[in-house]
């Protein structure tokens, strides 16, 4: 309860230099323009299709993070059952770890045009190289002992051990990669907006050419929003599913 | 008694090392209570994941009463699976609640209103019947060991094997356990075969004490225990026989047997 006061407090103190900073004349409004001037800068933007925005950048990260996850996910769980496909993959996964996930903007460009498809696939590869390592090692690390009572007590073949003993027993490290991949989705489809695809990220790269301060704020407090959104879903989904750890 | 289990020549390997156990034959009647004992390393866990049908013996064979071919653990006939292993860890799925470990050997094998009464049932005979819909995590060492016997009793095996299943627990769980087991020795009417590494324990159940030594191993002492059940740790025959077992696998260390 104290906490919450205290972070209340905090939240406003910030609000308030932030107000006082441009109209004491300690900065240019054209630099960092006052909060109170946001409402107004909100309205022009949802004037301007903000929402139509949303809803696709939403779009495109949400079939981004569903085939980036998904594939993740299914190529870990493979990797960590099949020592030959771990040593196949081994080489390739080596050169292609360090490429920076916004490397990948220009090849989605280059292979999809400055399209809807080229953000998926950027956000997609960023999910992915979240999600295999992640889940791979989660795999990896359940207790092989569970295993082996699950093959005592008849439930030993491939689909119900990797239903009933692997995958609840990965979850949780499987969702730590989930929630490291969701805010790489994010980061891509900034990136791919700052690189010139339509969307929420274009939108805000033209405000900031446009010298226009209080619409960059408002896209930023857009994406602020939706991480803020598609994190507390990830903690909702996590609570549930480790219930049986409380 | 007839004959239910019939080890016929087990010689049991890991990769290219010598045999942990060479030519080892034991057979276990209908509704007998026998208890291995033997050091440790001496290859009692292996002999049991290979009686289990868990790990292929290099040779040999395990065979059951009514069985054409070999028999494992995972087998399942009319809601049943004829052997059953209790490990000596509970190995109970952290995720699922006291009742879902107790089915998940049904699973397959019944439909879901029969697998929650047979194994409501089975959590009454081990006394947990109102902790079944809580999660692991919440039970002592002791009640854990207890689900993973219910969940062992919910197939209906026809022979039980358990590895040191008391080993980890305090001495007044560890007797209450003991108790449990023997009464559900009676009550079910399956054949249990006890590894343990503790001779008290051993007389206190066994009809027939199995003693393994030597590498690769085998049986170097047969020991029948003839008091009437229940034993009375008390009592002056419980104490003669625990010291005649003891001094017996004195002898065997003196003789150079190697337990
Ligand atoms: N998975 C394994 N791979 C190789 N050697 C093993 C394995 N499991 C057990 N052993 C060896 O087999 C012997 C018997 O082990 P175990 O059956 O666990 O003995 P016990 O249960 O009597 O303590 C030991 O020497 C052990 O090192
Ligand atoms: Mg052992």
């Amino acid at each position: 309860m104290k906490r919450a006061v205290l972070a209340l407090a905090g939240l406003g103190a910030v609000l308030a230099v932030w107000e006082g900073a441009p109209r004491l004349g300690w900065v240019s409004p054209s630099v960092l323009p006052p909060p109170s001037g946001l409402p107004l800068a909100f309205w022009r933007a949802y004037a301007d299709g903000w929402l139509d925005a949303v809803r696709e950048s939403l779009g495109q990260y949400l079939m981004g993070v569903g085939i980036g996850a998904g594939l993740g996910i299914l190529l870990g769980f493979a990797v960590a059952l099949s020592p030959r496909l771990e040593a196949l993959l081994s080489g390739p996964m080596q050169v292609l770890r360090p490429v920076p996930a916004l490397a990948w903007v220009p090849v989605g460009i280059l292979w999809f045009g400055f399209t809807g498809p080229a953000v998926i696939f950027v956000v997609a590869i960023g999910v992915f190289g979240a999600n295999a390592p992640a889940a791979c090692g989660a795999v990896q690390a359940v207790d092989r002992e569970l295993v082996e009572m699950a093959e005592a007590y008849g439930q030993g073949g491939r689909w119900s051990t990797a239903a009933k003993v692997l995958l609840p027993g990965a979850a949780a490290g499987i969702l730590v990669g989930i929630r490291a991949g969701l805010a790489q989705g994010w980061l891509a489809v900034v990136g791919a907006g700052l690189a010139g695809i339509p969307g929420l990220g274009q939108r805000m790269e033209q405000a900031a050419s446009g010298h226009a301060a209080d619409a960059v704020l408002v896209y930023l407090i857009t994406f602020m929003a939706l991480f803020g959104l598609t994190d507390a879903l990830w903690v909702l989904v996590r609570d549930r599913l480790s219930a049986w750890q409380r | 008694m007839a004959t239910l289990v019939d080890i016929r020549n087990l010689t049991i390997a890991y990769g290219s090392a010598p045999p942990v156990l060479a030519d080892f034959s034991v057979t276990l009647a209908e509704r007998s209570l026998t208890c291995i004992v033997g050091r440790s390393g001496v290859g009692k866990t292996s002999l049991l994941r290979v009686i289990a049908g868990l790990a292929p013996p290099r040779s040999g064979a395990v065979v059951m009463a009514g069985a054409d071919g070999p028999v494992a653990a995972a087998d399942a006939v009319h809601g049943c699976r004829p052997l059953a292993l209790v490990f000596q860890q509970p190995r109970l799925l952290p995720w699922r609640r006291v009742i879902d470990n107790v089915m998940f050997g049904l699973e397959g094998v019944l439909g879901h209103d029969d697998r929650l009464r047979r194994a409501q049932s089975v959590l009454t005979q081990v006394g947990l019947a109102d902790h079944a819909g809580r999660w692991p995590h919440q039970l002592s060492r002791g009640q854990c060991q207890r689900v993973n016997l219910a969940r062992a009793l919910a197939v209906r095996p026809r022979v039980m094997l358990l590895d040191e299943p008391f080993s980890a627990l305090d001495t007044v769980t560890r007797q209450g356990l003991q108790a449990d087991v023997l009464r559900l020795w009676r009550e079910t009417g399956t054949a249990v075969l006890l590894v343990t590494q503790d001779i008290e324990e051993a007389v206190l159940l066994a009809e027939r004490v199995l003693v393994l030594g030597g590498r690769p191993a085998r049986v170097i002492r047969n020991f029948p225990v003839t008091l009437p059940y229940p034993r009375q740790r008390e009592s002056h025959r419980f104490a003669t026989q625990v010291k005649t077992l003891r001094d017996t696998l004195a002898e065997l260390v003196a003789d150079g047997e190697g337990i």
